[in-house]
């Protein structure tokens, strides 16, 4: 909500330092969240008023203007040189002076414009930040004071609680509430003829839940046109453009009084009879944006006998607009619903002000007022003639119902020590009504126009607001002491992540959004991919089923801007339809590490491309760490994966990890060349590790044997299945296996290959004797040769 | 006899010299061999030494024990004189350039997300909250209804909300948390939820995707200055005790009186700037006492508990605590500014 200050000020007795009252919107919960300075606060921009204005010297387009800029008649006129079309003596304008800033960043100086001297600048409203005509200069009202700072206009975020604000009056009331000043409703009176209304216009409300109170007054004879001065200033001031007299006056009370009014030509009434009722299913109208919408029984709309004339409480239909032939207007004051506004609106996808307004509620009691008050301002600024009485159609009334408030509860939740009077106070300075009080408690009745307070703790909230949260002594509580429970997932979701970090691998945060064919292209599953109802663009149109798809973005990502070489992990969730009706999705957590390019770079051994077994030692070193030792080790057959590159440690039948590289295919279709090899580690299958149980083994007393085996096998007998033979043959004393070498080559069979293995031998008990070794390797190597046919590799 | 014992006294006097003589580990091992060898004439005069009277040998034996200990001597002082020498060659060989580089290990780094969110966590742990976690996919009823946002109020528009198919949503906040906390547990409780939310939002400073952490705390007789007291404590071990807070009224359904809480800006030090606005404060978090309905949503007696919710976004405070002035760094985790954490 944009308010001027100077019009604030009409309202309330607020003559303070603007930023004094900036602060004071902010601490009493109207956040301020911008500020146009037109001079008020820097006294840099003030009003003046061309005395005279004689051609330059030079330049044809340019003028040299006299302007008075000080409220001292004493102090001689500036000298400005100027270009405004339309300009005129006696103008009343803004004036930047030397060392003004205007909204754009422009600074104003002294100068020297084309031969002629020049002590500043007459501005328009674009250049001071009012409205956005840069065609002429800005006009001001006499209620601008020659040589005064012009304005301030303030923006204030207005919380949804709090549609009481969204007006001059409205914040006014509350500004005086907190600084204890008087406020000054305005002051009008409307001078009516001897024409009775009903005459002129009839109402029937038949949709008595969307329109509870519709009040209506008819002005004849009015001319359209311009808005004077003043009142386009104030509309502008407001952030709404001027459009003319009639329609100004209307928006004007909106912002005056914070009621939507709505102005109709009477004379495009058919039979001067508006009708508001619901909708008819598929029902068309035109609204005033040009815009045809097709309605439903769900909206309320004001008709005449014959067709639809406007959607209450959002849009006018241009059936029925003021235009520059009107003669006769229909006034329209009204409370619609505020749901059915709303769905209206969200359906129909407009926001206007009126239906802002409407949907967080108006002060329904007090409709008539701003009727009255539009009335007035039209006869002021359009001619014409008000007849007599409003037509007012009521349904069911509501009035603001009393709410006790206990003292001893407003200090048990603020951790304050007021006293009844104090509370008391606070709520007369908010127009509340207090019917009843007694040392325990008082009776309140809220004002209508606040919607929000309906119970015990909407007071409580006034209070703590108004008495000022900075009073408030801040305390440190006794915390409950609590056991957290355990959350293994969670535990294993933090601690990979730690281990990983500490692999060298640093931290992605990437999107859970993706879209369907970036899964294809990744070689995902599509068919349980959620499909969010409105996303934001294509590209994030569903939630990822892999974490895959988000690497191979990083990835593109970084070798776009000249980082081939990453080693990076994710600790995060894939999301799938699971189809079942109570719990229709699931969210699985995943850590997933990538390497791709090569290794660090140093200058003492060439850099290498990372391969499977980088990964591999990755994967094997988090296993260990967590405490989660695989059973078995197997080849994994999956469509993202390389076929010959991929592998899967298991444990109790579950998948812990699947790791190797990223299938050629997928890579090629994120334009990455160069291999990339991923670790895919299953959250929920490690969690029941989280915790692993370590039992101290005792350290070893008696002294260790190493003995070194080369073997030759057949090449394509798996290494891990001799190193079970050789484990199970070596039996309890050994203590480790160290594969050391592997080799193919010529110094070898074809079709073979050495393999060459450290193992260190150590019995708890005693010193191994030669003899005793020697025969355990015997055992061994019958076992590698009767199993594999592996030999003892001879030099 | 006499010129045996000379002889020996020669030998000795010719073998100090030798040794003397050596200027390497291999000329004093041929010197060892000469005198001390099988072969040398000293290790010959000591078998010799059998064939003369008990007297005799007693005399000349002690003078050879006296010469071969003094040989030995001599020649493990300039054996080792000699390997310090030789080994004060080759250190003075060993020299490196030490301005070359170290070896490259890879070093791994969180995301500053994570980072700042277990800053957080343990702020908030060693006060004695602990953590709570709760789906990013939810129903209307976690994350609004029962949060005191009544279906079709304006409030609801605060929270762009991005829909799944059967009236499912991503939780646009973390606090459908608190609401599953209080379900499946009995006050008192203090937890904290950080996690993942989505809102339906993508410019320079919202992401469509951002974390926050919420708190909570039920017990009874929490007051809106323990809610001050602890959010203070917070900032100041967030971003140093140098910085001022206030607490301003705000508005959000599911808490009554509401606050958002300012620190003075840590960019300009609360002189006004660009980033606070000219303010010279900097919003970090929102907060307020638990609504009474909200309690009453999950069956606790307003009469009996009270409380305060808070929540922060992950993103904000590590953009402020950074310097970051772009929410979309996070997300696109290009290395170089991944390194730089």
């Amino acid at each position: 909500m944009q308010f001027s200050v100077r019009w604030l000020q009409r309202y309330a007795d607020l003559d303070m330092p603007v930023q004094q009252l900036l602060n004071g919107l902010t601490m009493a919960g109207l956040a301020v969240e911008g500020v146009i300075d037109v001079g008020l606060i820097s006294g840099k921009i003030v009003a003046g008023e061309i005395l005279d204005i004689q051609p330059h010297s030079t330049a044809k387009k340019l003028h040299v203007c006299s302007v008075q800029a000080s409220s001292d008649p004493a102090v001689p006129p500036l000298r400005i040189v100027c270009g405004a079309p339309g300009m005129k003596v006696g103008d009343r304008v803004p004036v930047a002076l030397p060392g003004a800033i205007l909204p754009g960043g422009r600074v104003i100086e002294r100068c020297d414009i084309r031969g002629e001297w020049s002590e500043g600048m007459l501005c328009s409203g674009a250049e001071v930040g009012w409205n956005k005509d840069g065609s002429c200069l800005l006009q001001l009202d006499a209620a601008y004071p020659i040589g005064e700072g012009v304005d301030a206009l303030v923006d204030v975020g207005v919380t949804p609680n709090r549609p009481d604000c969204l007006s001059l009056l409205g914040i006014a009331r509350d500004m005086g509430a907190y600084f204890r000043r008087a406020v000054h409703p305005p002051k009008f009176r409307c001078i009516e003829t001897m024409d009775r209304t009903d005459d002129f216009a009839k109402i029937a409300v038949e949709d008595k839940d969307g329109c509870p109170r519709y009040t209506a007054r008819v002005v004849r004879n009015v001319r359209v046109g311009p808005s004077p001065v003043w009142l386009a200033r104030a509309v502008e001031a407001a952030g709404i453009r001027s459009i003319n007299n009639i329609v100004d006056v209307t928006n004007f009370v909106l912002i005056e009084l914070g009621h939507p009014l709505h102005a109709f030509d009477l004379d495009k009434i058919a039979a001067h009879t508006v009708i508001v009722r619901r909708a008819r299913e598929g029902e068309k109208l035109v609204t005033l944006d040009g815009v045809e919408r097709t309605l439903t029984p769900e909206d309320v709309l004001i008709t005449d006998p014959t067709r639809p004339i406007a959607l209450a409480g959002i849009m006018g239909g241009e059936n029925s607009e003021i235009s520059d032939s009107t003669i006769n207007v229909l006034l329209e004051s009204a409370y619609f619903d505020p749901v059915r506004i709303r769905k209206t609106r969200r359906r129909l996808d407009i926001q206007t002000d009126a239906s802002f307004r409407f949907e967080r509620g108006t002060d329904r009691e007090n409709i008539h007022v701003a009727l009255n008050r539009a009335a007035q301002l039209v006869r002021e600024v359009a001619g014409g003639e008000i007849t007599r009485g409003f037509l007012d159609v009521v349904g069911a009334r509501t009035k603001p119902q009393p709410i006790t408030l206990r003292i001893q509860r407003v200090n048990d939740i603020l951790g304050a020590d007021l006293e009844g009077s104090q509370i008391a106070d606070i709520l007369v300075a908010i127009k509340c009504e207090i019917t009843h009080s007694d040392h325990h408690q008082l009776v309140v009745v809220p004002p209508s126009h606040r919607v929000d307070l309906l119970r015990e703790i909407d007071l409580i909230e006034e209070i703590g607001r108004l008495y000022g949260y900075e009073r408030i002594r801040a305390t440190v509580p006794y915390l409950p002491v609590q056991t957290a429970a355990e959350n293994p997932l969670q535990e294993t979701a933090d601690r990979i992540g730690e281990i990983l970090a500490a692999e060298g691998l640093s931290e992605v945060v990437t999107y859970s959004f993706t879209d369907r064919e970036s899964l294809e292209r990744a070689r995902q599953s599509t068919a349980d991919a959620v499909e969010l109802v409105n996303p934001l663009s294509r590209q994030q149109s569903v939630l990822r089923t892999s974490l895959l798809v988000s690497f191979l973005d990083v990835i593109a990502h970084n070798r776009k801007h000249g980082n081939a070489d990453l080693a990076i992990f994710e600790v995060a969730k894939s999301y799938h339809c699971v189809g079942s009706k109570d719990v229709p999705y699931q969210e699985r957590q995943y850590a997933m590490a990538a390497l791709a390019g090569r290794t660090p770079t140093h200058w003492s051994e060439p850099p290498r491309p990372w391969d499977f077994f980088d990964i591999k030692g990755i994967v094997e070193r988090v296993l260990r760490r967590l405490g989660a030792a695989p059973e078995f080790i197997e080849r994994k057959g999956r469509p993202d994966f390389h076929p010959g590159r991929t592998a899967c440690f298991t444990r109790e039948g579950r998948d812990l990890c699947v790791f190797g590289q990223v299938n050629p295919e997928v890579a090629a279709a994120w334009e990455i060349r160069g291999d990339i090899f991923l670790a895919e580690f299953d959250l929920e299958a490690l969690a029941p590790c989280a915790r692993p149980r370590i039992g101290f083994r005792p350290l070893g007393q008696f002294p260790a044997v190493v003995r070194d085996l080369a073997l030759v096998a057949d090449r394509n007998i798996p290494a891990g299945e001799l190193e079970l033979t050789l484990r199970a043959a070596a039996g309890d004393l050994l203590e480790s296996l160290v594969l050391f070498d592997v080799y193919e080559g010529d110094k070898i069979p074809e079709g073979k290959r050495s393999l060459a293995w450290s193992l260190t031998l150590r019995a708890p008990d005693r010193t191994l004797t030669d003899g005793e070794i020697n025969t355990l390797i015997e055992h061994i190597l019958s076992a590698l040769a009767g199993k594999h046919r592996a030999e003892l590799r001879t030099l | 006899m006499a010129s045996l014992i000379e002889e020996i006294r020669a030998l000795g006097t010719q073998a100090l010299a030798d040794i003397r003589a050596a200027a390497s580990l291999e000329q004093i091992e041929q010197v060892r061999v000469a005198v001390m060898g099988r072969k040398s004439r000293l290790t010959q005069l000591m078998r010799e030494l059998g064939a003369l009277s008990e007297d005799e040998r007693r005399k000349a034996g002690m003078v050879l024990n006296e010469v071969k200990d003094a040989v030995a001597d001599e020649l493990k002082k300039r054996r080792a004189a000699l390997e310090a020498a030789a080994r004060a060659r080759e250190i003075a060989g060993q020299s490196v350039d030490i301005t070359l580089p170290g070896r490259a290990r890879l070093f791994g780094r969180r995301h500053p997300l994570v980072q700042v969110r277990r800053q957080i966590e343990e702020i908030f742990i060693s006060m004695g909250f602990s953590i709570a976690l709760g789906p990013e996919i939810e129903n209307d009823f976690h994350n609004f209804a029962a949060l005191n946002f009544p279906d079709e109020h304006p409030a609801r528009d605060m929270q762009d909300t991005f829909y799944l198919p059967g009236g499912w949503l991503l939780r646009t906040h973390t606090s459908p948390v608190q609401i599953r906390a209080m379900l499946a547990t009995t006050p008192p409780l203090a937890v904290i939820a950080p996690g993942r939310v989505y809102r339906a939002d993508a410019d320079v400073t919202h992401s469509p995707q951002f974390h926050q952490v919420e708190g909570l705390l039920v017990d009874r007789r929490v007051t809106l200055g323990d809610l001050k007291g602890v959010l203070e404590a917070f900032a100041h071990r967030m971003f140093g005790a140098q910085y001022q807070t206030r607490f301003r009224p705000s508005f959000f359904p599911f808490t009554e009186p509401s606050a958002e809480m300012d620190i003075g800006c840590v960019i300009c030090s609360g002189v006004g700037c660009r980033v606070c606005g000219g303010t010279g404060w900097l919003e970090i978090l929102g907060a307020g006492m638990v609504h009474p309905a909200v309690f009453e949503n999950v069956g606790y007696d307003p009469e009996k508990w009270t409380g305060f919710a808070f929540g922060m976004g992950i993103e904000r405070i590590a953009m402020l605590k950074y310097g970051i002035n772009d929410i979309r760094l996070f997300f696109e985790n290009d290395k170089r500014f991944l390194e730089q954490f």
